[in-house]
């Protein structure tokens, strides 16, 4: 009996080795060359594949808050480093470690920053099955993936291992146009990042906290975490560990104090912008809901974040993507000034962004003798036109705003301010003053 | 639990690594103990249902007592019944109540009419009732095979056995889960808005459907024969590539043949069969096939489902005994021709037959007149609501399933496949699981339970 069991067990190894050898080629074959605009509420994966090799200097990782945080066209625009928010939503530390494993198989990864999110106690209700299904079944079958899949509780997700049972309901649906489409290069057009905007206009206090003591983490987090911190030793990658703003319960605050002692202890840069606030002058709803920062938040805590770069690390930029970072300045400027509704708020953001502002001035706040100026930085002078970037805005006699000569806003008598991205030349609003909230 | 799940698949690969390791002698006692944990994994009310019936059948048979074999069907017919047609009572419903009762109705009348000796062994016997390959859907093996082919476990398995059980299985499994799900797929998108659909869409909906049911419990028979023949059990073929038959008494003895037997033994026959005379030979058909559809369900759809047998298989038999047999023709094209056309019929009859067994009454009957109403003959696929890429795959899977029953038609099956070329075989095995790979991913999600796990 023995014989013949050896035998059909024989002959029975070599049909699994080719269904596994079939599987990894299909799983290959299968996985599109190019990669229709991700999720960005979730998906970080399929952008990142899409990704030439070695393009990357800065390499955000973590949960949501890091994704949310890390605005990679606001860190070019300030440093000149191409960066990419490899994130997912409830990333459990373990798999973030996977996920930099999987990083740095194609990317030079310079400097690496990693929101701390997973290691709190908070982090514990959301990161159920589902989060751990999001977060692998993207990544290409490999030993790292493989290994991932040993902190899920449902075993059932494994059918997810080999891409080709997730991308093969994408090749079902192919039909002639899209086959022609795929042959389009797309890429995560965020890089990541995924913009939160302000959900309301309200502004409110968060409750002090202390961190009283240090409280270790769970240790398969706690040891994730110092696995991170040793590859990119091996690797000789700076780290820079932050903790962005949000609700912080006090249970949080002493798991983090216990990141902050380990790392003065091991020499790595720890930024926690909770103890920050005040200094970026940073407000709920506007700058961040109960967990992420919107995208004037963002703004802040990647300004911040990259003056920190340039005065602590020494990083040649690689100077990669630099059109796709603008359009995500710019598009994260828009968003900006399109969403505030508050006078106060875009008096800020008049000195605080790299914008000049054509002012129809009615009410002559600025000057008695002026109808029309520009506004930069606190500085004044009459003028009724502005053109950056081999772009042109003007307010013509009508009072009716032109961009390129095309009129785009029909004049009506309003105090205007017409809001000019220096570095793309594009309007980026055209705020009737009379609107804004004055309290 | 069904084959195709992974708990069933690691439960019994476990399984069977302790059956082939283990002494000859104890293999009868861990199939009492697999069948057992197999029964109760699926609820302990159904069990003790199945332990009481069983042990009062075993000692009935072994008792000979004609009269309380007669009352014991009746009893445990009516139970039946009441589980089947009466669902609003909240009974619990033991799991392959229908398959097991059949098995115990068929021992305790062989016994009764002396065809063989009752089992001696109670074990034995409990195995035969309890055998988990069987259990849920069949086939129904009668007790004496069953019994000769266990008394035959105190020997070494070949290789052979287990090869060509496992064969078997994974054929049934792709049967199942790459062409049956598919086929269910696209025959339910179909139906669901057959009242807005009409000609082509009904015509392919019917042969799609056909081959889903058939495939669909094929593949379950299939399996179970590949089970029970990797444990060294020989169980009886359920289907005999039934599309191929030639006429319906022909489909009869290829389709379900478990259970057309059964009827055939326990009602055809004991009602006189075809030795009282042409009529009451007709009345006996149109019995049989009533029972049939009424076993299915009791409603109006199944009725006329057994209905529309009958009355096909009477008019089948005055064609044949009136025309056919009359008609002597020595070229052999023209009877080749002649066989075809029969296919082609026998065909067409079941296919739109199983109408009845797929949609209630009502709208069996609206979908045969939109079958009729032809207003153009091109399928939009999105009505179909699939892609262009999945109905080619569709139709490329519908071709393998012919060549495999033409193959299974002019051979003896999996024993035939077992002699061809070393390489002729290895190339199946390659392409079945290059298909398993590449196809599984786009099927998977359709897989649905067995059809005649409802019945």
């Amino acid at each position: 009996m023995f014989k013949t069991i050896f035998k059909a067990g024989f002959k029975l190894t070599i049909l699994i080795g080719f269904a596994i050898c079939v599987a990894l080629l299909a799983s290959k074959l299968s996985r599109p060359y190019t990669y229709e605009q991700a999720d960005n509420t979730k998906n970080k994966v399929d952008g990142f594949y899409a990704l030439k090799d070695n393009t990357i200097d800065v390499l955000g990782i973590g949960t949501s808050h890091i994704y949310s945080a890390l605005n990679p066209g606001i860190l070019a625009y300030y440093t000149g480093l191409s960066s990419y928010d490899f994130a997912g939503q409830c990333q459990p530390m373990e798999i973030t470690y996977t996920y930099l494993k999987e990083a740095l198989k194609t990317q030079d990864i310079k400097l690496v920053i990693l929101d701390i999110f997973a290691l709190s106690d908070e982090a514990s209700s959301c990161q159920v099955n589902g989060a751990y299904r999001a977060n692998i079944q993207d990544l290409k079958a490999s030993k790292e993936k493989l290994a991932a899949y040993k902190n899920i509780y449902d075993h059932n997700l494994l059918e997810n291992f080999f891409d080709i049972s997730l991308y093969s309901n994408r090749l079902a649906d192919l039909d002639i146009p899209t086959m022609q489409k795929i042959l389009t290069y797309n890429q995560d057009k965020y890089f990541g990042y995924t913009p939160v905007l302000p959900y309301s206009d309200i502004i409110w206090e968060r409750p002090p906290f202390v961190a009283s003591e240090a409280t270790k983490p769970i240790e398969r987090r706690w040891q994730a975490f110092v696995n991170i911190v040793n590859t990119c030793k091996e690797n000789n990658i700076y780290l820079l560990v932050i903790k962005t703003p949000y609700y912080i319960s006090q249970e949080d605050a002493n798991i983090y104090r216990n990141v902050w002692d380990y790392c003065e202890d091991n020499d790595i840069n720890y930024i926690d912008f909770n103890y920050l606030m005040d200094e970026l002058n940073y407000q709920y709803e506007l700058d961040g809901d109960l967990w992420h920062a919107t995208v004037p938040g963002s703004y802040k805590i990647t300004k911040y974040l990259a003056e920190f770069i340039n005065n602590n690390y020494e990083i040649v930029a690689s100077n990669n993507y630099q059109e796709e970072y603008k359009n995500i300045y710019t598009e994260s400027l828009q968003m900006i000034f399109k969403t505030n509704k508050h006078y106060y708020r875009l008096r800020e953001y008049m000195d605080y962004f790299d914008v000049s502002i054509l002012i129809y001035d009615r009410d002559h706040w600025f000057s008695e003798n002026q109808d029309y100026l520009v506004y930069r930085k606190g500085s004044v002078y009459p003028d009724r036109y502005l053109s950056f970037n081999n772009h042109n805005v003007e307010i013509k006699e009508d009072r009716s705003v032109y961009f390129d000569n095309e009129k785009v806003y029909e004049a009506n008598n309003e105090f205007l301010m017409i809001i000019v991205d220096e570095l793309s030349g594009n309007i980026l609003d055209i705020v009737n003053v009379d609107n804004l909230i004055r309290e | 639990m069904v084959f195709s799940s992974i708990a069933f698949l690691l439960s019994f690969f476990m399984m069977a690594i302790i059956y082939y390791f283990s002494h000859m002698s104890f293999r009868k006692g861990l199939l009492v103990l697999f069948n057992t944990i197999f029964y109760l994994l699926m609820g302990i009310e159904g069990y003790i249902y199945l332990l009481l019936i069983t042990l009062i059948s075993y000692l009935i048979a072994k008792l000979k007592k004609v009269n309380l074999t007669y009352i014991f069907i009746i009893i445990i017919l009516l139970f039946l019944a009441i589980t089947k047609y009466f669902n609003n009572l909240n009974i619990i419903i033991p799991v392959g109540i229908s398959f097991f009762t059949f098995k115990i109705i068929s021992y305790l009348l062989d016994i009764r009419n002396n065809k063989y000796d009752h089992v001696n062994n109670f074990f034995d016997y409990y195995n035969y009732v309890f055998f988990f390959a069987q259990i849920m859907s069949g086939p129904i093996e009668r007790c004496n095979n069953f019994i000769k082919g266990i008394n035959n476990l105190d020997r070494q398995l070949t290789y052979e056995e287990l090869r060509n059980g496992f064969i078997m299985f994974i054929l049934g499994l792709f049967e199942k889960i790459i062409i049956s799900a598919r086929l269910s797929e696209v025959a339910n998108n179909i139906f669901v808005n057959s009242h807005d659909l009409y000609g082509i869409y009904i015509l392919l909906g019917i042969f799609l459907y056909g081959l889903q049911i058939y495939t669909d419990f094929d593949s379950y028979s299939n399996m179970a024969i590949g089970l029970a023949k990797m444990l060294g059990i020989n169980t009886i073929r359920n289907f005999n590539v039934p599309y191929l038959a030639k006429n319906l008494s022909d489909f009869w003895k290829r389709w379900h043949i478990s259970l057309s037997s059964w009827l055939k033994d326990y009602i055809y026959i004991p009602l006189g069969g075809n030795r009282k005379g042409t009529i009451r030979r007709y009345i006996n058909v149109m019995i049989v096939s009533l029972a049939s559809g009424i076993w299915h369900g009791n409603s109006a759809n199944f009725v006329m489902w057994g209905a529309l047998h009958g009355i096909g298989q009477i008019i089948a038999n005055i064609f044949h005994i009136n025309i056919t047999n009359k008609i002597k023709v020595d070229n052999k094209l023209l009877k080749l021709i002649g066989r075809i056309i029969g296919i082609i019929i026998t065909f067409i009859f079941v296919n739109i037959c199983w109408l009845f067994f797929r949609l209630d009454f009502k709208e069996a009957i609206i979908c045969l007149k939109h079958l009729f109403i032809f207003d153009n003959f091109r399928i939009d696929l999105a009505i179909l609501n699939i892609t262009y890429l999945e109905y080619i795959i569709l139709w490329l899977l519908i071709i393998l399933l012919f060549i495999s029953d033409l193959f299974r038609y002019f051979t003896n099956g999996i024993d035939d496949f077992g002699k061809l070329p070393f390489v002729v075989r290895w190339i199946v095995y390659f392409s079945i699981v290059f298909l398993f790979v590449f196809l599984f991913p786009y099927g998977g999600n359709y897989v649905t339970d067995f059809i005649y796990s409802n019945f």
